[in-house]
């Protein structure tokens, strides 16, 4: 049986086109310990990074000029395979209850509106890695080679 | 989508240039009047001329001069606003995010004016951050003035450093900055009070809720009423009050003396954002004489996905009202009717003169079951009415009910 | 004897270019205050939330009008389905295309013909075959007899079942974003009828999944006179039109309009050459004879880009065209000349056009035969004649000048320093032949106007080419041929 790692070692990867946003977040997973964390405010880069730096967690924005979280979503999940758990978590002032209804279906995780609050933002990433490290523990007891990404 | 500095000088400088060349536009053509008709020659005329060149080539010269040096200006303004917002960003992120409120500023005086990126950058991370965190960046604008100085901008000066204001208060959402916004939705000019009211709008979203006329949405309430705005503008605002919408629609409603075209918009809120809660309070408006009020209130019950009981005997008589439109939404709303009440008053208005209220009763009998399917599908062949038969086959292609060969012989024997 | 004519004809000349230029010179300065210092403000970027962006606009049509675009058309309907807008349909019509534009769409998009429920508002060529696309379902393409633009524009507007409907050339690339702004004005003033974007040339831009993702100037001194051509039309002249409420152009290319409005006024004439001024002028009479509050306005939101001729021929027959477009426009509407019914637009705007837009061609060509031939003839000395040249000159490379500075306060201006230098350097050059060359051709053009109804000449499309190519689509051809493409709309014959 592996050792779960440190939810601090996560990998965490920020997409949002607003440069604030995504320093902001920095800075707030920096103070909470986060020590690998990689951003960008190009969506076309979402994907390749994604395949460069294999995060545990994806946090999105939904409307972006360009390429928008939608579209972002729909590029991620040819890349992530059935079985396991990437989470993404939605950030974004759009509102609206159908919005969000697509977002879930489409692939998110979770979803927290903007302006949010910074307590509960990171109550919810540790939430999702936590589901995240556990699910790869399962995968992994159940595969006897190391941790698979 | 535009730099705003620089552009009263060169304002001014156009108007400049243009009032200087009317003028010497004018004296070149008097002057060859006079010159023809009083029969003098034509030196003095050339002379003016002369001058009228000379005077264009300087104004060309100044426009040009300014351009480039605004080339250049801009650009280096650009880059260093582009450092300074980065370098503000990251103090106002780390003052945001200290466990203690204590001043962490190095050297900066209370009184200081914040320069301009600076004061961006606290509106930009409060649109990201609420909570403790909002509170504090928001302490940040009242330490330096900042509010009061946006205020005292937003009562006074002229239209560019108003609008400027505005904008900036709809992006900090500062409590006490309401009435001044709600004053200016009195103001004479038109975007001043589009502004105006999208910002107060924003502020009152995050005000503590307070009921009654004294409360922010109270105020909100009774600027409204009397500000003079388009529909679609109070909607945008309406929609702006994201948690307080609610209430402020729940009040408003309650408003004796509500204006028509206030209470068109109130609906059309209602049924945007799904405020299902609401739809017995809005029933009643399925009755209003002003056929615009039915049709809306339709809508929304349309929008929210629920018809109350009581209102059947209503919405069934509106199936044939003498208005297009309110059939139209009518239609629209029977979708949510229990299908054996809907059925048989929906299939008659396939064959209803108005194209869009044919559409709607096809469109909301595929949604009702089974039945309703089989409805449409004996309408796409034996409906009397070729119209009625060609909308009901559509419906079904587009349901996905119906393949494309088989709508092909339905056209053909119909 | 021949002299007072020909001296009060000078002394006419003079006072018309007068009056033009002390015209030209206050759209600059209106145009410059609506613009920059109104709009800039309530609409910039960060006043808005997405939320109200995107809940609070309206769903549109955007009607394709298309005859034998079978190399481009499936580019071009793919970058519209692409469009990052919440709620719209795309319907081409094939105007009886004879080469394969409706063969490519059928493959591209698993179209399946279903006859469509439409409605017969407006009468056009007939309807042969209607189709729905399988993989895009608010893709509509329907295959008519060949009528013209204007025919396909309103067979279009059959087909239509949103409240708005924008009619845009197959090879120009939209803006989504623009188009959501552009909505949004609808939704706010319900007495708005039509919204005219702002169009930029696409020539020299880079493409990126059907965005432009970088300006840059193009390389032919033709395209960038070009470009400071549209900036200055727009930016000052619509600009300005739209701020005293009497906008009589909207171009084709570009323009949000309100259906039921359209449809009320007779959808677009057919057989005329520029059915989109027509259509305004239409608009405007409709509506003030029927006595409804009514707006017309432009937005500065470049909302649109569009291909520029970048060989003389096709710039040639483009312009010819338009300037008999618009003497057909205002013939058709001549009752609204200085008639006070229309208010501002009968007694300003309208006049205007006659006389400061379709006659000043005539008017700038005949000073220059009038200058060389009083300098042959003597009445008119060299110097002032080489004075008076050299005045209208300067004149027009300051209103360029400061036409073109508006375009520098744009923050999507052109990134690299050496473009806007050119682009500065352009609005002298401008007057050293480029303009000219137009006048000679509007004249051309207006000579021949009362002769050459509804033809449109054969246009040169070169597509969008080399390293500003948008990303072909996987199955069309790599080879394109670089020039040529047989892409006329051609209006019916004998008219």
């Amino acid at each position: 049986m592996m050792q779960t790692p440190r939810r601090t070692d996560a990998r965490i990867l920020v997409v949002d086109d607003e440069r604030v946003n995504v320093v902001l977040l920095e800075r707030i997973l920096e103070q909470d310990g986060y020590t690998n964390v990689r951003s960008t405010t190009d969506a076309y880069q979402a994907a390749t990074l994604y395949d460069e730096f294999e995060p545990d967690l994806v946090l999105l924005d939904l409307h972006m000029p360009g390429l928008d979280g939608f579209a972002v979503m729909e590029q991620l999940e040819g890349r992530i395979s059935s079985d396991s758990f990437l989470p993404i978590l939605i950030l974004t002032a759009d509102i609206r209850p159908e919005i969000k209804r697509r977002a879930l279906s489409a692939g998110a995780k979770d979803f927290v509106t903007k302006p949010f609050d910074r307590t509960e933002v990171l109550l919810r990433i540790q939430n999702l890695l936590e589901t995240r490290f556990l699910h790869l523990r399962f995968r992994s007891d159940a595969v006897p080679e190391g941790r698979a990404t | 989508m535009w730099r705003r500095y620089g552009d009263a000088a060169y304002t001014l400088v156009t108007l400049a240039i243009f009032g200087f060349e009317t003028l010497a536009l004018g004296a070149l053509s008097l002057s060859f009047l006079l010159g023809k008709w009083a029969g003098v020659t034509s030196t003095p005329i050339e002379g003016v001329l002369l001058a009228t060149v000379v005077s264009a080539a300087s104004a060309l010269a100044m426009v040009g001069l300014y351009l480039l040096s605004y080339q250049f200006v801009s650009k280096l303004r650009d880059r260093r606003h582009a450092g300074q917002l980065d370098t503000w960003t990251e103090r106002w992120i780390g003052l945001a995010l200290a466990d203690d409120s204590a001043e962490s500023i190095a050297g900066s005086p209370r009184s200081r004016r914040l320069p301009r990126a600076a004061v961006h950058a606290v509106l930009s991370l409060l649109e990201a951050v609420k909570g403790e965190e909002g509170d504090r960046l928001k302490a940040v604008l009242a330490r330096h003035g900042v509010d009061r100085w946006l205020l005292r901008h937003v009562a006074s000066g002229h239209l560019t450093a108003r609008l400027d204001a505005i904008e900036s208060l709809g992006k900090a959402r500062l409590p006490q900055s309401l009435d001044s916004l709600l004053v200016l939705l009195e103001h004479p000019k038109p975007v001043v009070r589009r502004m105006a009211v999208r910002a107060a709008a924003g502020t009152v979203a995050i005000m503590p809720p307070e009921p009654g006329p004294d409360g922010p949405g109270g105020k909100f309430i009774q600027a409204l009423k009397t500000a003079d705005l388009k529909a679609g503008v109070v909607q945008e605002s309406l929609l702006l009050l994201e948690t307080k919408a609610g209430a402020v629609l729940r009040d408003l409603l309650a408003d004796p003396d509500l204006p028509d075209s206030l209470l068109w918009v109130v609906l059309e809120t209602v049924g945007r954002l799904g405020l299902a809660d609401m739809a017995e309070d809005i029933s009643r408006y399925a009755k209003h004489e002003d056929p615009e009020l039915r049709a809306a209130t339709f809508r929304a019950l349309h929008r929210l996905g629920t018809v109350p009981d009581h209102l059947q005997r209503t919405l069934l008589a509106a199936l044939n009202d003498e208005v297009d439109f309110v059939r139209i939404q009518a239609a629209h709303a029977a979708a949510f009717l229990p299908a054996e009440v809907a059925l048989p008053a929906l299939e008659p208005r396939l064959g209803d003169d108005s194209w869009w209220a044919r559409r709607a009763a096809a469109a909301s009998l595929a949604r009702l079951g089974d039945d309703g399917v089989s409805t449409v599908k004996r309408a796409a062949q034996t409906h009397p009415d070729q119209a009625a038969r060609e909308m009901a086959v559509q419906i079904l292609l587009e349901a996905n009910l119906l393949d494309p060969a088989t709508a092909r012989l339905a056209k053909g024997v119909a | 004897m021949w002299r007072t004519p020909l001296t009060i004809y000078q002394y006419l000349l003079l006072i018309y270019f007068s009056g033009l230029n002390i015209l030209y010179g206050l759209f600059c300065c209106v145009g410059l205050r609506a613009i920059v210092v109104i709009f800039a403000r309530e609409f910039s970027q960060g006043t808005l939330r997405d939320l109200l962006e995107r809940d609070v606009y309206k769903p549109v049509s955007i009607l394709v009008p298309a005859y034998n675009e079978e190399v481009s058309i499936v580019a071009s309907v793919r970058s519209l389905l692409a469009l990052q807008f919440p709620e719209f349909e795309v319907i081409v019509v094939s105007d009886g295309s004879t080469d394969d534009t409706l063969g490519q769409l059928y493959d591209a998009f698993a179209l399946a013909e279903q006859p469509l429920a439409t409605r017969q508002d407006l009468p056009t060529a007939t309807v042969n075959r209607t189709y729905r696309s399988l993989s895009h379902p608010n893709l509509v393409v329907v295959d008519k007899e060949n009528g013209g633009k204007a025919d396909s524009l309103n067979a279009g507007l059959n087909l239509a079942r949103y409240p708005l409907f924008a009619g845009v050339d197959a090879d120009s690339l939209l803006d989504g974003e623009a188009i959501l702004r552009a909505t949004r004005l609808f939704v706010e003033d319900e007495t708005l009828i039509a919204v005219g974007g702002t169009i930029r040339p696409l020539n020299g831009a880079v493409v990126k999944d059907g965005r432009v993702t970088e300006v840059a100037m193009p390389k032919k001194w033709l395209e960038r006179f070009q470009i400071l051509e549209y900036a200055h039309a727009f930016f000052t002249g619509r600009a300005g039109w739209s701020h005293f409420k009497s906008l009589l152009i909207i171009s084709g290319a570009f323009g949000l309009f309100r259906r039921t409005a359209v449809l009320e006024a007779g959808g677009f004439l057919v057989g005329t050459v520029s059915e989109d001024m027509e259509l305004v002028v239409r608009l405007h009479k409709h509506f003030v004879r029927k006595g409804q509050p009514y707006n017309i306005r432009f937005t500065p939101d470049p909302i649109c880009w569009s291909e520029v001729p970048s060989d003389l021929g096709t710039l040639r027959r483009q312009r010819n065209r338009w300037h008999r477009g618009l003497w057909e426009t205002l013939w058709t509407h001549k009752d609204m000349l200085f008639n006070p019914r229309y208010g501002r637009l009968g007694m300003v705007a309208v006049p205007y056009f006659w006389f400061f837009e379709a006659l000043a061609p005539l008017v700038e060509v005949s000073g220059y035969i009038l200058v060389v031939l009083g300098m042959l003839f003597g009445f008119i000395s060299p110097r002032f004649a080489v004075l008076f040249v050299l005045l209208a000159v300067l004149y027009g490379m300051l209103l360029s000048q400061m036409a073109a500075g508006i375009e520098t306060f744009l923050s999507t201006r052109y990134p690299r320093l050496r473009d806007r230098m050119l682009l500065f350097l352009a609005a002298f050059l401008e007057f050293l032949g480029y303009r000219q060359f137009l006048a000679f051709e509007r004249s051309v053009a207006t000579v021949q106007a009362p002769f050459k109804k509804g033809k449109w000449g054969k246009m040169n499309r070169t597509g969008i080419s080399g390293t500003n190519s948008r990303t072909p689509p996987p199955d069309a051809e790599r080879n394109l041929p670089p020039d040529d493409r047989a892409s006329d709309h051609k209006s019916p014959a004998g008219v």
